[in-house]
């Protein structure tokens, strides 16, 4: 491992985010470099002083406010919209199950021979019907 | 005849959250001051965050649970929602210069135990980038994992990986112009 690589995955390292593999390469390769072992330390350090900086407290009084709110009313909203999808997928299945249990017969043609023969006579009366001034 | 319906849940949600208050309520706190930099507006949120991880209990949505409590990444997650829908309500963004001089009047918030390291951290921090700041905070200075940040914001654990990265470089250069090198 070069100490490019160290210090590009160091902050990983400290993290403890890396493969147990990762983790024992980087450390074999701050055994062995005197500046990688003193940045890893000088990071530990840093670290350690930022947290004990950072260690501010919530306000007095907060976590009595937090615990004396009332109990929030339950979210209709959202309750509803949690059961939206379930309820949706029951009515597809309803409407369904009919045609499952009793598949619809095959449909015959729309009219018989017989049929076309006198809506196409129909057709043709009305048509001589709406010619204008001609036999009327 | 008046016929009382008991929430026998009630009780367990009680102790539930309280449990989580303790456990949580410093550094949610902390997260939301570091985001929104206005005390006044991060105790507000506290409430709202708090509110909606009650709700989440009481209504069994949390999905994962450790020791019967959220965990960290939806904890955190809360809490972002909740300065985030503050955010689009308002529209505004809270003067920086304003909440820091308030910070170094002397708030009632422990600043004077923090030291020059902690307001040079705090000004460092706020040199920072939104995305940046909130991986650094949840990470260098509260110690969560990088699978928790990215549920808590949303981010591949890739993105806060190098996010991470960039904030550490980014703070230490800023700090040591500050006169605060190790």
């Amino acid at each position: 491992m070069r100490c490019d690589d160290y210090r590009d995955r160091l902050t990983a390292r400290l993290d403890g985010e890396l493969s147990e593999h990762d983790t024992r390469a980087m450390d074999a390769h701050a055994d062995a470099c005197d500046a990688c072992r003193a940045l890893r330390d000088d990071h530990r350090l840093q670290r350690e002083r930022w947290r004990t900086a950072w260690r501010e407290t919530a306000p007095a009084g907060l976590r009595q406010e937090l615990l004396a709110a009332a109990p929030p009313a339950p979210d209709r909203r959202r309750t509803a919209v949690r059961w939206l999808p379930w309820a949706a997928a029951a009515a597809l299945v309803l409407m369904l199950l009919p045609r499952l249990r009793h598949p619809a017969p095959e449909r015959p043609a729309p009219f018989s021979e017989p049929c076309n023969l006198v809506v196409e006579e129909a057709v043709g009366a009305e048509r001589t019907l709406v010619l204008p001034g001609r036999l009327l | 005849m008046t016929i009382t319906i008991q929430d026998r849940t009630a009780p367990r949600t009680d102790d539930a959250f309280a449990r989580l208050v303790d456990r949580d309520l410093d550094r949610v706190w902390r997260f939301l001051r570091s985001l929104v930099r206005d005390p006044d507006l991060a105790r507000d949120l506290c409430h709202d965050t708090f509110l909606r991880l009650r709700r989440a209990l009481a209504e069994g949505r949390v999905r994962r649970l450790e020791d019967g409590l959220p965990n960290a990444g939806y904890v955190f997650a809360a809490a972002r929602r909740a300065a985030y829908d503050h955010g689009r309500r308002r529209r505004d963004v809270v003067p920086l210069d304003a909440a820091a001089d308030a910070r170094a009047d002397g708030t009632p918030h422990g600043d004077l135990e923090r030291g020059q390291l902690g307001h040079a951290l705090d000004a460092a921090l706020n040199a920072l980038d939104d995305d940046h700041r909130a991986v650094f905070v949840l990470s260098e200075l509260e110690g969560l994992r990088y699978e928790e940040i990215a549920e808590a914001l949303g981010l591949p654990a890739g993105t806060v990986a190098s996010r991470k990265h960039a904030a550490v470089h980014h703070l230490r250069r800023t700090l040591e112009g500050m006169g605060h090198a190790l």
